[in-house]
C-alpha cells in the first residue's frame, strides 16, 4: 500500500507541476512567415513588393467590375443584361449606384490594400542595411508607382481620398487610429503627391519592360500623362507625351484586330499592363461575358449568362472600312446554324447587342479563364492624348492633325485634313468620338466623357435620370461609417 | 453503491415506508399498546435514522410495549425486535429491518416436503442480498435471506420453482432439482431518479443533480435510419434542437443547444465521447451507444470551459455485463423515397408562360403555336434524377459479457445508404470494442477503440451558380422541353441561354467520393489507493484520414471546357487528450462530500495535402491518374498544416447536506495557444444548488403521496474558442503572387491586423429547474428557466480601410437566449399485459441581440448563390440574424394605385412594397424584420403502446416560429435569365390584367422589383412545421428462448407527414450546413420517407 501511494503522489506532483506550462501553449506558425524574420533580406522585399503589384493587379473580377461596370456601363459604348450579375450591373447602366455599393467598397478597400503594401516596401527597403543605392532607388521606384498609380484609380471613380502614411512599428491600435482620422487631402495635393511619386519613378525605373508586367519609365509617364489629361493640365500633358514619344520604345502595333489577341502581347504599343494568363486568379474572363448566345465556342470555352452588350449606335460612328470594327460582332451562325443579328431588326430597329469581342478568344483558354494581357496604357493613347493637348492649347494645328492619323491609318480608315476642322470644338468633339473607337472596352470611357463635360448629357439621352454629381462615385458608407471624418461626394 | 440505489429505491416505492428524521442520539421510549410503525418512527425522530423494512414480511400493525430509557440505538432496535423474529442491518445512514434468515417461516403445511433447500442470493456485482423474499412456487412457502444471502427451506419437492422479487431487482424464477445448491443472481431494476447520469468528468445520480441535464438512454432513442448519434436524441431532449440540414447521405447533423449565442463564432456543442472530447458523432455506430446526456445549463456545462458555450453532449457507449454472454444480431432494411417533389412548368406550361410574359413585355414570342401544341409534359428532371426506392441497411453484431474481473464489449456496424439523388450514397464501417479489467481491488481499466470508415459518394451539392451549380438546383430550373438523353452526338442537351449544365449530365458527369478513416482510443485507469479517493488518468486520441476525390468529365460544360478535371485532396489530423483527475468521495454523518481536482492537456493538429490537374487524355482514368493531365495550366498543389493546444486546470465541489441540499461549485482555467501570453488563461466558475424540497418536514405529506421535487438554481460561465489560429499576432501570407511576363511570381501580403487584445468570447448563464415526480412515479418530468447571454463576442470591426486593413478582430457585443425548457414522461397504463408511455417535451425560446458595438449599430451579412446576399440582420434588440428585407403588400392593379404609391416607377402586376418610413420612397431604409433562423418553440410528443408483445411508438415533432429564405422561390420570382424553369404556382397563377391576383407578380421586367428587394415577405417563408418523424412498430417473437434468447422484428416508417405553410423540399433543411445559424433553402437534398424492416437476434 505503501508504494501505491508514492506512486499516487508521484502522478499527482507531476501532472500538477505541468499547470500552466506556457511552453506548451506557445503558438506555431507553420503556414504563414514571421515578417521580422521574412523581411531582412532583399528576397524578402522583393516578394512584398510583388504582392504590391498583385494587390494592384486588376484582373478577373476586378477587371470586369472596374473596367466595364464602372466605367463602360455608364457610357454610349456598352451595357449588360442576363445572368446574375444583371441585379449588379444594373444602378451602374441606370445612374442609381448607392451610396454602400459593395463593389465601389471593395475596390476602394483594394487599392489601400496595395497601397499599404507599397508603403510597406518603403519603409522596410530603407531599413535594409547594405543595399545597393541604384536597387534601393530602383525598389522605392516601383513601389511609388505602384502606390501612386492606385491612388490614380481611386482620384478616377471618387475624387481625391486619404494620403496615408504609416510610421514605422506603429501598433494596431496607432494603425487604427491613422485610419479613424485621416481626411480626404486637397486636390491640388493629392495630384502633386501623385505627380511626385511618378516624377521619383520616372527618374529610376528602368526603360525597358523586364519582365513583362513591372513598371518602367514609360508607365510612369503613361500615368504622368493620365494624370495630367485628367486634370486638363493641357502644357504638361503635351510635355509629358513629347516625353514619351521621345523614349522611342512605342510604337503602333500594325494590326489592331489582333493587338488584344495572345499573338499581339509582344506588340510595342502596351506601355503598362497586367499580363494574364488563362489560369484561375490570374486571368481575363472578359470573352466568356461576350459570347453571344449559342455561339460556336471551342469546347474549352464558355459562355457566361451574364451578357456584355454594345450599343447598336455606337457600332454605327465607324466607318465601313475601319479595322478595328473587325472586334465587333453584328451577326453570327449560331451552333444550330442560324444566323443571328445582333446590330439590328428587318425594320432596321437597332438591337443594341453588338458584342465585342476586344480580347478576341484564347485558343488555349480554359472555360473563362483566358490568358489575354489586360492593358492600361498604350501608344494610341498617349498620340490621341497629346492630340487633345495641342488642340486645347493652340487650336487644330497639323501636328494633332498627324498625331489622330497615326491612329486611324493603323485602323485603315479615312485620314483628316486640318481644313476640315476650322475650330477647337470640332477637333475636340471628333477627339472624344475617336477616343470611343479607339478604346472601346478598355474603360476609358467614363473619364473621357467626364472630362468633355458628357458623361451625364449622354446618359440622359439614353433615359436614364443621371445627376450632375454623378461624375464621381460617392465615397463608400462603410468607409464614412469607419471614419466620420470622411467628407462625402456633393449630391450624395 | 448498489445499496445506495437500493435505498434511493427503497425511498420512492410504495411498499416501504419511511418518514422524515430529526436529531437524537439515545432512545428514550415509553409506550404501551402502540403499533410497530409508530414505534419506529418515534425512534427514528429521536435517531434521525431511516428505517426501511418490506411490509410484507413485517406485520407492522403489530402493538407493542416497550420502556426504553436513554439506551443506545442499537440496544433499543435488539430490544424491539427481540421477539419477534426479526434483525436488522445498517446500510449506510439507514436501518434495513428484516426477517431473522435463520427463523424460516414456513407457511406451508404440506407434509410431502423431503428434503432441505438451500442456496444464496447474490447481486450482479457478486454481493451477497439480505432480506429478499424466496417464494416457493404453487405453496406458498416463503422464506428470506440472511445477511449473508442465504436461504433455506425446511422440505420442498423434488424439483420445482422458486421466484424472488425483490425491490430493485428484476423478478426472477428459476427452477430446481432437489439437493442442488442454488446460486441466484439478481440483476438491479434501475428506477428513473435512480439512473446514472453521466456528467462532466464523473457520474452522478439523476437525484442529486443540480444542473439541468437531459439524460437519454438507448431504450429512448428517436429511431430512424440514422448514422449520425445526435440523430438519437432528436425529440428527446427539450432544448435541444437536432436538425438535418442536408438529407443527402452521410451529411452532418446540426445540434442547438438552448439557442446560438455567438454571431460571428462557432455555435457548435462540444461532443464528448467516453471522456474524449471534440469527436465527431458521425464516427460512431449510433448501434454502440449506450446513453447520451446534454449538459445544458452553464453551471453543469462549465466544466469544460472554453468549449462549452453551446452546450455539452457527454455520448457514453456499451460495455459488458459481468456474469454474461451475449451475441447480437441486429439489422434493418429501407427503402426512401422522395417525400415531395417541387412543381415546376412542364414543357408546354413553359412554352405557354414563357411567350406570354414576352407578349406582356411587348416582345416577340420565343416558340411557335406549333411547337406549343406539338409539347406534351416534357421532361421531369426531377424524376430524372431522384431514384426510387432507393436501399437503406443497417447490420450491427455485437458481443459482450464479462467475468468477475473483467467485462467486454465488442462490434461490428455496416451501413449502407443508397442516396435518394441517383449517384449519392454513403457505406460505413463501424468497429468498436470496449474492454473494462479490474485485475485488483483498487485499479480499474477501461480501454475504448473505435475505428470508422466512411465511403460518400457525393452529388454536387455546391451552392454555386450557373455552370457551376449542381443537379438540384439544375433539375428545377432546367429546360424541361430538352429530352433527357443524349443527342446524336453524344452528348446531353443544352439549352445555351440558361447557363445550367444538363441536371444529367451534372449527375453521371461529375463524380465525389470522401473516404474517411477515423480511429479514436482511451485508455482510462482509475485507482483507488485508499477509501475514498479516486484517482483517473485518462489518455488518448484520435486520428482522422481523409482523402477527397473529385472528377469533371467532358459530359459536363466545365469538364468539356477543361478537358476534364480532376483533383484529391487528403488531410491527416489528430488529437491528443491527457488528463489527471483526483476525486475524493467522504460521508461524515449527514455531511457527504466530493472533490475533483483535475488537469487536461489537448493538442489538435491537421495537416492537408491537395492536388489538381486538367486537361486529361481521356476520361476513362477519372481522379486516379492526374499526372495524365495536362502538367501545365491548372495543375495544382497545395498543403498545409495547423495546431493548437488546450490547457486546464479544473476542480468542482459537490457538498450534499442529508440528501436533501446539494451544492456544486465548479472552477477551470483554460489556456490557448490561440492567444496572446497576456490572454492565454480565463476562468470559468460556475455554482449550482438543489433542494429536495419533498424531504422537508411541511411538505412530507406530499411525499407520502409519492411526490417528489426538487429545485435547483445554478449560475456559470463558459466560454468560446472558436477563433481562427494566428489572430494575435503579425504575419505576412503566401496570397501575393503576380504575374510578370507568363510566369507566376510569389508574393506576399501582411495577413491581418493582429490584436494582441483578444481573449474568449464568454457565455453566462443562469437556470432554475424544478424537477418533480408525482403519484410514485407515474409522472416525472421537469421544468427549467434560463437566461444566457454571451458576451465579448468575437467580431471583426470595420476599420478604415484606407490603413490596407478592411477590419480586425476585436470583442464586443451581447446576444441573449432566454427560454423554457419542461419534459414530462408519463406513464398512462401500467399493467402487465397492456402498457402506455407518454413523453413530452417543449421548449420556448427568445433570442435577443442586447448590445452592440458602437462601430457596428446594425450588421447585415449573408450571402449564398453568388446571387444573394444581405440578407441577414444583427441588430439591438432583435433576434440574432433575423432576416432583413422589404415587406409586400401583394401586387399593384393599376396605374392609379401606382401613382399614390412610393413607388412611381412600378408597372401593374408589380410587387408592392412597405413603405415602412413613410418617406414615399421605397429603399433601403424600408427593410424590417421578416423572421428568424431560430424556432421559438419546439415540441415533441413520443408514445409508447405495448401489448403483450407488440409495441408501437412514434414521435410526432412541432418546430414553429422559425422562418427560411427560399432561395428557389427567389430564383423563380427573379430568374437568371428568362429561359429558366420555375415554380409552376407563381407562373400559372401570375397577374395579368384577366388575372388580378394580389399574390402572384406578373413577371413581366421583374429586375424592376429585384435587386436589393429580392429579400422580402415573398421570399422569406415561414418554416414551422409538423412532422410525424417516425413510427415504429415492434413484435416481440421470442423471448428466453433455449437456444435463442430473444428475436424481436420490427416495421418502420420515418418522416410519414409533414405538414407546413413551406414548400420547399424540406422545413429542416439549410444549404447554409450544420455550423451556421441562418436558415437558407437553395439546392436542398430532398427529404426521405422511409419504410424500414429489421430484426434483432439476440443468443
Amino acid at each position: 500500500m505503501t508504494t501505491l501511494k508514492l506512486k499516487y503522489l508521484t502522478i499527482l506532483l507531476l501532472s500538477l507541476s505541468t499547470i500552466g506550462c506556457n511552453s506548451f501553449l506557445k503558438e506555431e506558425v507553420y503556414t504563414e512567415y514571421d515578417p521580422n524574420k521574412f523581411l531582412a533580406d532583399e528576397t524578402g522585399i522583393d516578394a512584398l513588393l510583388t504582392g504590391a503589384y498583385a494587390q494592384s493587379r486588376i484582373i478577373a473580377y476586378d477587371h470586369r467590375n472596374y473596367t466595364y461596370m464602372m466605367n463602360e456601363f455608364n457610357t454610349d459604348i456598352a451595357f449588360e443584361t442576363g445572368g446574375g450579375l444583371e441585379k449588379d450591373a444594373a444602378p451602374f447602366i441606370q445612374f442609381n449606384w448607392s451610396v454602400n455599393n459593395s463593389f465601389l467598397n471593395s475596390f476602394w478597400e483594394k487599392m489601400y490594400k496595395a497601397i499599404a503594401s507599397a508603403n510597406s516596401v518603403i519603409i522596410l527597403s530603407n531599413q535594409l542595411n547594405g543595399l545597393d543605392p541604384a536597387k534601393l532607388n530602383k525598389i522605392q521606384a516601383e513601389a511609388k508607382f505602384i502606390r501612386s498609380s492606385s491612388y490614380y484609380f481611386l482620384y478616377n471613380l471618387f475624387g481625391p481620398t486619404p494620403l496615408i502614411d504609416i510610421p514605422v512599428g506603429a501598433s494596431p491600435q496607432e494603425i487604427e487610429e491613422i485610419g479613424k482620422n485621416a481626411k480626404r487631402a486637397d486636390r491640388d495635393v493629392f495630384v502633386n503627391y501623385i505627380i511626385s511619386d511618378l516624377e521619383f519613378a520616372k527618374q529610376y525605373l528602368p526603360l525597358t519592360e523586364s519582365p513583362i508586367g513591372r513598371a518602367t519609365k514609360g508607365a510612369a509617364l503613361g500615368y504622368l500623362m493620365k494624370i495630367y489629361l485628367k486634370e486638363k493640365n493641357w502644357q504638361k500633358l503635351a510635355d509629358v507625351t513629347q516625353e514619351i514619344i521621345d523614349l522611342h520604345q512605342y510604337e503602333l502595333y500594325s494590326n489592331y484586330p489582333r493587338l488584344f489577341a495572345i499573338e499581339g502581347e509582344s506588340n510595342k504599343e502596351y506601355i503598362f499592363r497586367a499580363p494574364c494568363i488563362a489560369q484561375a486568379g490570374y486571368q481575363n474572363n472578359y470573352m466568356a461575358h461576350a459570347f453571344p448566345p449559342n455561339y460556336p465556342i471551342l469546347t474549352n470555352w464558355v459562355n457566361f449568362g451574364a451578357q456584355f452588350r454594345t450599343y447598336s449606335a455606337f457600332y454605327k460612328t465607324f466607318e465601313s472600312n475601319d479595322k478595328r470594327r473587325e472586334l465587333l460582332i453584328r451577326n453570327y451562325t449560331d451552333i444550330s446554324g442560324k444566323n443571328v443579328e445582333l446590330l439590328e431588326d428587318n425594320n432596321g430597329k437597332a438591337l443594341n447587342d453588338v458584342r465585342s469581342f476586344k480580347y478576341w478568344p484564347d485558343p488555349n483558354g480554359v472555360g473563362e479563364n483566358m490568358g489575354n494581357d489586360i492593358v492600361y496604357i498604350r501608344y494610341a493613347d498617349v498620340l490621341l492624348s497629346r492630340a487633345e493637348a495641342l488642340n486645347e492649347l493652340n487650336g487644330p494645328n497639323q501636328e494633332s492633325i498627324d498625331l489622330i492619323n497615326q491612329v486611324r491609318q493603323r485602323a485603315n480608315t479615312t485620314l483628316l485634313k486640318l481644313a476640315d476642322y476650322t475650330n477647337k470644338l470640332l477637333l475636340r468633339d471628333f477627339l472624344l468620338a475617336e477616343r470611343g473607337r479607339e478604346f472601346f472596352s478598355e474603360g476609358l470611357r467614363r473619364e473621357d466623357l467626364i472630362r468633355h463635360g458628357k458623361f451625364i448629357q449622354s446618359a440622359k439621352e439614353r433615359g436614364y435620370a443621371a445627376k450632375e454629381y454623378q461624375v464621381v462615385y460617392p465615397i463608400p458608407l462603410q468607409q464614412i461609417d469607419a471614419n466620420p471624418n470622411l467628407t462625402q461626394n456633393e449630391g450624395y | 453503491m448498489i445499496f445506495m440505489k437500493l435505498i434511493i429505491l427503497f425511498l420512492v416505492i410504495a411498499t416501504f415506508h419511511v418518514s422524515a428524521n430529526s436529531y437524537g442520539q439515545n432512545i428514550s421510549l415509553h409506550v404501551k399498546g402502540e403499533s410497530f410503525k409508530s414505534i419506529l418512527t418515534k425512534i427514528r425522530k429521536q435517531s434521525g435514522t431511516d428505517f426501511l423494512y418490506n411490509s410484507q414480511q413485517i406485520d407492522e400493525d403489530k402493538k407493542m410495549n416497550l420502556s426504553i430509557t436513554n439506551k443506545p440505538l442499537a440496544e433499543a432496535l435488539r430490544i424491539l425486535l427481540a421477539d419477534q423474529q426479526l434483525t436488522y442491518s445498517v446500510r449506510n445512514n439507514a436501518i434495513l429491518i428484516h426477517p431473522n434468515a435463520s427463523a424460516s417461516i414456513t407457511a406451508g403445511k404440506d407434509n410431502t416436503f423431503q428434503q432441505d433447500l438451500r442456496g444464496k442470493l447474490k447481486d450482479n456485482t457478486g454481493k451477497p442480498i439480505a432480506g429478499a423474499t424466496i417464494l416457493l412456487v404453487g405453496t406458498g412457502q416463503s422464506v428470506a435471506t440472511d445477511e449473508h444471502g442465504d436461504f433455506q427451506f425446511a422440505k420442498t419437492p423434488p424439483s420445482g420453482e422458486l421466484r424472488i422479487n425483490f425491490i430493485g431487482f428484476k423478478e426472477k424464477t428459476i427452477s430446481f432439482q432437489r439437493s442442488q445448491q442454488l446460486v441466484i443472481t439478481l440483476e438491479p431494476q434501475i428506477n428513473e431518479m435512480e439512473e446514472v447520469v453521466v456528467v462532466g468528468y464523473g457520474v452522478q445520480k439523476k437525484s442529486d443533480l443540480t444542473g439541468s441535464i437531459s439524460a437519454v438512454q438507448a431504450k429512448d432513442f428517436t429511431q430512424g435510419s440514422n448514422i449520425n448519434a445526435l440523430q438519437l436524441i432528436n425529440g428527446k431532449a427539450p432544448g435541444v434542437t437536432i436538425s438535418q440540414t442536408n438529407s443527402a447521405p452521410g451529411a452532418g447533423t446540426k445540434i442547438q443547444v438552448r439557442g446560438a449565442g455567438s454571431i460571428n463564432s462557432s455555435n457548435d456543442a462540444l461532443i464528448v465521447v467516453d471522456g474524449l472530447p471534440g469527436i465527431d458523432p458521425s464516427s460512431l455506430s449510433p448501434d454502440d451507444i449506450e446513453s447520451i446526456d446534454i449538459l445544458k445549463d452553464a453551471s453543469a456545462a462549465a466544466i469544460y470551459g472554453t468549449r462549452a458555450a453551446s452546450g455539452v453532449v457527454l455520448i457514453t457507449t456499451k460495455k459488458g455485463k459481468s456474469g454474461t454472454a451475449i451475441a447480437k444480431y441486429d439489422s434493418y432494411i429501407g427503402f426512401q423515397n422522395v417525400s415531395k417533389k417541387l412543381d415546376v412548368l412542364n414543357g408546354k406550361q413553359y412554352m405557354q408562360v414563357l411567350n406570354a410574359i414576352r407578349k406582356d413585355a411587348n416582345k416577340d414570342a420565343i416558340f411557335t403555336e406549333d411547337q406549343i401544341n406539338n409539347m406534351g409534359e416534357g421532361t421531369n428532371w426531377q424524376s430524372e434524377i431522384f431514384r426510387k426506392n432507393a436501399v437503406v441497411q443497417n447490420h450491427q453484431l455485437s458481443f459482450s459479457g464479462g467475468g468477475d474481473k473483467s467485462n467486454f464489449y465488442t462490434a461490428l456496424n455496416y451501413f449502407n445508404q443508397d442516396g435518394l439523388v441517383k449517384n449519392s450514397g454513403y457505406a460505413k464501417i463501424n468497429f468498436r470494442t470496449n474492454l473494462e479489467f479490474r485485475p485488483k481491488d483498487y485499479i480499474k481499466f477501461n480501454i475504448n477503440g473505435n475505428y470508422t470508415r466512411g465511403n460518400q459518394q457525393a452529388i454536387y451539392t455546391s451552392n454555386g451558380v450557373n455552370e457551376a451549380a449542381g443537379p438540384l438546383n439544375s433539375a428545377l430550373q432546367f429546360d424541361p422541353t430538352l429530352p433527357a438523353y443524349v443527342n446524336e452526338h453524344g452528348r446531353y442537351y443544352l439549352n445555351n441561354f440558361i447557363a445550367l449544365d444538363n441536371p444529367l449530365a451534372l449527375i453521371n458527369g461529375k463524380e465525389n467520393r470522401n473516404i474517411s478513416n477515423t480511429f479514436y482510443g482511451l485508455i482510462t485507469a482509475e485507482i483507488k489507493p485508499f477509501t475514498d479517493f479516486t484517482a483517473t488518468l485518462r489518455v488518448g486520441g484520435s486520428t482522422a484520414n481523409m482523402m477527397n476525390s473529385s472528377y469533371t468529365d467532358r459530359s459536363t460544360i466545365n469538364g468539356l471546357a477543361n478537358s476534364g478535371l480532376g483533383s484529391k485532396n487528403a488531410s491527416s489530423g489528430h488529437q491528443w487528450l491527457g488528463e489527471f483527475l483526483l476525486n475524493y468521495n467522504k460521508k461524515i454523518g449527514k455531511h457527504q462530500l466530493a472533490f475533483l481536482l483535475g488537469t487536461t492537456f489537448e493538442e489538435f493538429q491537421s495537416e492537408g495535402v491537395g492536388a489538381s490537374s486538367m486537361k486529361f487524355l481521356s476520361d476513362v482514368t477519372s481522379y486516379n491518374l492526374l499526372q495524365s493531365g495536362d502538367g501545365d495550366k491548372g495543375d495544382n498543389v497545395s498543403s498545409s498544416k495547423s495546431r493548437n493546444r488546450l490547457n486546464g486546470v479544473l476542480g468542482r465541489i459537490n457538498y450534499n447536506f442529508n440528501d436533501r441540499y446539494f451544492i456544486t461549485a465548479s472552477l477551470r482555467s483554460d489556456g490557448t495557444s490561440r492567444f496572446s501570453e497576456e490572454n492565454k488563461f480565463a476562468f470559468f466558475p460556475s455554482g449550482a444548488f438543489a433542494w429536495k424540497l419533498t424531504d422537508e418536514d411541511f411538505l412530507s405529506h406530499l411525499k407520502e403521496n409519492g411526490t417528489t421535487l426538487k429545485l435547483r438554481f445554478g449560475y456559470g460561465r463558459l466560454g468560446n474558442q472558436g477563433i481562427d489560429n494566428y489572430q494575435t499576432i503579425n504575419t505576412l501570407v503566401a496570397s501575393g503572387n503576380a504575374v510578370f511576363g507568363d510566369k507566376i511570381y510569389q508574393g506576399v501580403v501582411p495577413a491581418r491586423l493582429p490584436n494582441k487584445n483578444l481573449r474568449w468570447e464568454s457565455t453566462e448563464e443562469i437556470n432554475l429547474g424544478l424537477d418533480f415526480e408525482l403519484l410514485r412515479g407515474r409522472i416525472t418530468g421537469s421544468v427549467d428557466a434560463y437566461k444566457r447571454n454571451t458576451k465579448d463576442q468575437l467580431f471583426s470591426k470595420p476599420i478604415s480601410s484606407v490603413v490596407g486593413f478592411s477590419n480586425y478582430m476585436v470583442n464586443f457585443g451581447n446576444v441573449e437566449n432566454r427560454g423554457i425548457d419542461f419534459q414530462l414522461n408519463s406513464k398512462n397504463i401500467i399493467r402487465d399485459q397492456w402498457q402506455w408511455n407518454s413523453l413530452f417535451n417543449l421548449a420556448l425560446l427568445k433570442n435577443e441581440v442586447k448590445e452592440l458595438p458602437d462601430f457596428i449599430p446594425q450588421l447585415i451579412t449573408g450571402s449564398i448563390a453568388s446571387f444573394i446576399s444581405n440578407y441577414q440582420l444583427v441588430e439591438r434588440g432583435q433576434p440574432m440574424l433575423s432576416f432583413y428585407g422589404y415587406e409586400t403588400e401583394g401586387i399593384f392593379q393599376n396605374d392609379a394605385e401606382i401613382k399614390n404609391s412610393a413607388q412611381p416607377e412600378a408597372k401593374p402586376g408589380h410587387i408592392r412594397f412597405k413603405d415602412q418610413n413613410q418617406d414615399g420612397k421605397i429603399d433601403l431604409k424600408d427593410r424590417t424584420i421578416l423572421g428568424k433562423p431560430f424556432p421559438s418553440i419546439n415540441l415533441s410528443l413520443s408514445n409508447t403502446f405495448k401489448y403483450k408483445d407488440v409495441s408501437l411508438d412514434f414521435l410526432l415533432q412541432y418546430v414553429g416560429g422559425i422562418s427560411m429564405l427560399d432561395a428557389n422561390i427567389t430564383e423563380t420570382l427573379y430568374p437568371t435569365n428568362e429561359y429558366r424553369n420555375r415554380l409552376s404556382e407563381y407562373y400559372l397563377n401570375r397577374w395579368t390584367p384577366e388575372n388580378p391576383t394580389n399574390q402572384y407578380p406578373s413577371g413581366v421586367n421583374p429586375t424592376a422589383y429585384g435587386g436589393d428587394y429580392i429579400i422580402n415577405s415573398m421570399t422569406v417563408r415561414d418554416a414551422s412545421f409538423l412532422r410525424l418523424k417516425n413510427i415504429n412498430l415492434n413484435y416481440e417473437v421470442l423471448k428466453n428462448g433455449k437456444s435463442v434468447n430473444r428475436v424481436n422484428i420490427f416495421l418502420a416508417l420515418e418522416n410519414l407527414a409533414t405538414w407546413t405553410k413551406y414548400k420547399g423540399y424540406d422545413p429542416d433543411a439549410s444549404a447554409t450546413g450544420t455550423n451556421a445559424v441562418s436558415k437558407v433553402s437553395y439546392n436542398s437534398y430532398p427529404l426521405a420517407r422511409t419504410i424500414r424492416l429489421g430484426l434483432n437476434l439476440t443468443l
